[in-house]
């Protein structure tokens, strides 16, 4: 049986026909760890015995005759940036090293209940602040696809785990585009929930407007299956909203659906390498019956400064804590002034503090109006024209990443560069809106993926719809080791 | 928007970061490149509102004392830096200035 590529839905029923143990699947996944993640570099650390002692738990509550959950005994991976009660957790920074988590992420509580094995946490840019892991304190991840390429990021460490099949399934967090984009670059699936659906108690803040955990997964299918175990109000999340379960049936064709596709995110397409790929996945959906519509989002062209000033300013607050004195190290006892100074400016990497600076510079006096006040107000601009959209159309489909995974290092050198990189994802955390990636072919040999977006609280939808374009991809073909 | 050497000097002091003249030379200049872009913003017009980016309205809670539990306590005594005790330790918050000043 072919190990390395189950689904949870899969291994669920192999798991219930008795072809396999949890113990089994876990087991394959360290194996799978300790010959390749040397290579990968994905985690930073792993749970084995716990992963093990959660797997025997699941194989025997089987045995007594007891059904399973769907993530029960499941091999999950999760992000340094999420809490765990007794596990080190550094948000890829030096600047929690040694830090142990003292209480757990509300997801990753929800994780553990549903009896999920935990295997271990993966790298991550520091603070969440990438679009290739690269910055990471710790360690260089790579792409499974080709040692010499980035994963993407910043939750490079978990798509590329899933990828590698040393998970099933894993928690990423997306600020800008940071579940989906990795999760392009490494064809998988990755899902960023409606801002508010899942708690973010206990993750690590970097920009607390934007911010939300999610998952990324081998299938749309198993992706809803996560995204079930850990969404839901939270009193300890005062963002978090009680909005009703994420529920979606399969469907066999896309009749009667309508996509809206932003002439501001594909025009000009054809020309990139990746267009062809793009202009196939849309006329795969039109065949399976949708309805293809061109549509428009005037503010779509502002949305990545809208980002870049935002995400700094909350940013510059958030990691204001960051100092030395209650948590993680301190680099000096000569004077206050002196352990904040050394410590941050030690401890945090280039683009951690680059963007703290920016995000200083939007909100100080003087230049709060131009710059942080102006970007709130386009938010809201850019919001509306998403509602607009979404009077007109059901779903908005777009690419996930204007290319495709590059080598390390390239992009390193000019900061604009990487976050160009994220044009076609930073504007559905501005308005607060679920998306989700999917792999919808390989260009030059490297995975492709295609976004859809949906109005709030529209997750059924994006299910719906995704798990019907999956399958007319046939993305499992191209899958590594088929 | 070109950032001077003391316009970086100043963010990194409000910052609390300590850089390097080499950083601040060489931050300097990707700032700048980067407020340049998002200058773009300056072309927007003026919207209705700003929003605050969460459908939660009014979210409150009992103002009521809710107790710490041990095993999490304990968590966060650990990760203290430098400890007294169970207390944290830190250099006097007026320990640079002279007495009487």
């Amino acid at each position: 049986m072919d190990l390395e590529n189950l689904t949870l839905t899969k291994a669920k029923a192999a798991i219930e026909a008795k072809e396999l143990s949890c113990l089994e699947l876990v087991d394959s996944c360290l194996k799978k760890i300790g010959a390749e993640d040397g290579g990968i570099g994905a985690y930073l650390e792993v749970y084995a015995d716990e992963a093990r002692h959660a797997a025997r738990k699941a194989d025997g509550k089987l045995a007594t005759g007891d059904a399973l959950g769907p993530l029960e005994g499941m091999p999950v991976a999760q992000k340094d940036n999420l809490l765990d009660s007794g596990h080190v957790v550094t948000a890829g920074s030096k600047i929690l090293e040694g830090y142990v988590s003292p209480y757990s992420a509300t997801a990753v509580s929800k994780l553990r209940e549903t009896g999920a094995a935990i295997v271990g946490r993966t790298n991550m840019d520091e603070f969440a602040m990438g679009s290739s892991t690269e910055s990471s304190a710790w360690k260089k991840t790579s792409n499974p696809w080709d040692l010499s390429r980035v994963p993407g990021g910043s939750s490079g460490g978990s798509a590329a785990a899933v990828a590698a099949g040393m998970c099933v399934a894993a928690l990423g967090s997306d600020t800008g585009g940071s579940i989906r984009q990795p999760a392009s670059l490494c064809g998988v699936v990755g899902l960023k929930p409606t801002y508010g659906r899942v708690s973010r108690y206990g993750l690590i803040a970097m920009a607390s407007s934007l911010d939300q955990i999610g998952p990324i997964a081998r299938t749309v299918e198993d992706a809803g299956l996560v995204l079930s175990a850990i969404e839901g109000h939270d009193r300890r999340d005062a963002t978090s909203v009680d909005a009703p379960a994420t529920a979606w049936k399969r469907r066999q064709d896309l009749k009667g659906v309508k996509i809206g596709l932003p002439k501001e995110y594909v025009e000009g397409i054809s020309e990139l390498p990746m267009g062809p790929a793009i202009e196939a996945a849309v006329k795969t959906l039109e065949d399976a019956g949708a309805e293809i519509r061109p549509i428009s989002l005037p503010h779509a062209p502002y949305a990545l400064a809208v980002y870049y000033v935002i995400m700094p300013a909350e940013v510059s607050s958030n990691l204001s804590r960051f100092d030395g004195i209650r948590f993680g190290k301190r680099e000096t006892d000569a004077s206050l002034k002196d352990i904040y100074f050394e410590t941050r400016g030690k401890r945090f990497g280039d683009e951690v503090r680059r963007r703290i600076m920016i995000g200083t510079f939007a909100l100080s006096a003087g230049y709060y109006d131009a710059y942080y006040r102006k970007a709130q107000e386009a938010r809201t601009l850019i919001a509306e024209d998403y509602a607009k959209a979404f009077d007109q159309v059901d779903l908005l489909v777009t690419p996930t990443s204007p290319v495709t995974a590059w080598k390390h290092g390239e992009m390193s050198a000019d900061p604009l560069a990487m976050y160009l990189a994220d044009v076609d994802t930073v504007s559905v955390n501005v308005a607060g809106l679920p998306a989700i990636s999917i792999p919808c072919g390989l260009v030059d040999g490297l995975p492709a993926g295609l976004q859809f977006i949906g109005p709030k609280w529209g997750e059924g939808k994006l299910l719906e719809v995704a798990d019907v374009a999956e399958r007319a991809f046939e993305f499992d073909r191209y899958r590594l080791g088929e | 928007m070109k950032l001077s050497k003391q316009e970086v000097e100043h963010l990194a002091e409000l910052a609390h970061l300590r850089l390097t003249d080499e950083e601040t030379a060489r931050y300097g200049d990707q700032m700048s490149s980067i407020l340049e872009y998002v200058g773009k913003l300056q072309t927007i017009e003026a919207a209705a509102a700003a929003l605050s980016g969460t459908d939660a309205v009014n979210v409150l809670r009992e103002d009521k004392v809710e107790a710490c539990d041990q095993a999490t306590r304990d968590g966060i005594v650990k990760n203290f830096p430098k400890k007294n005790g169970d207390s944290l330790q830190v250099p006097a918050v007026f320990g640079d200035r002279p007495v009487g000043e």
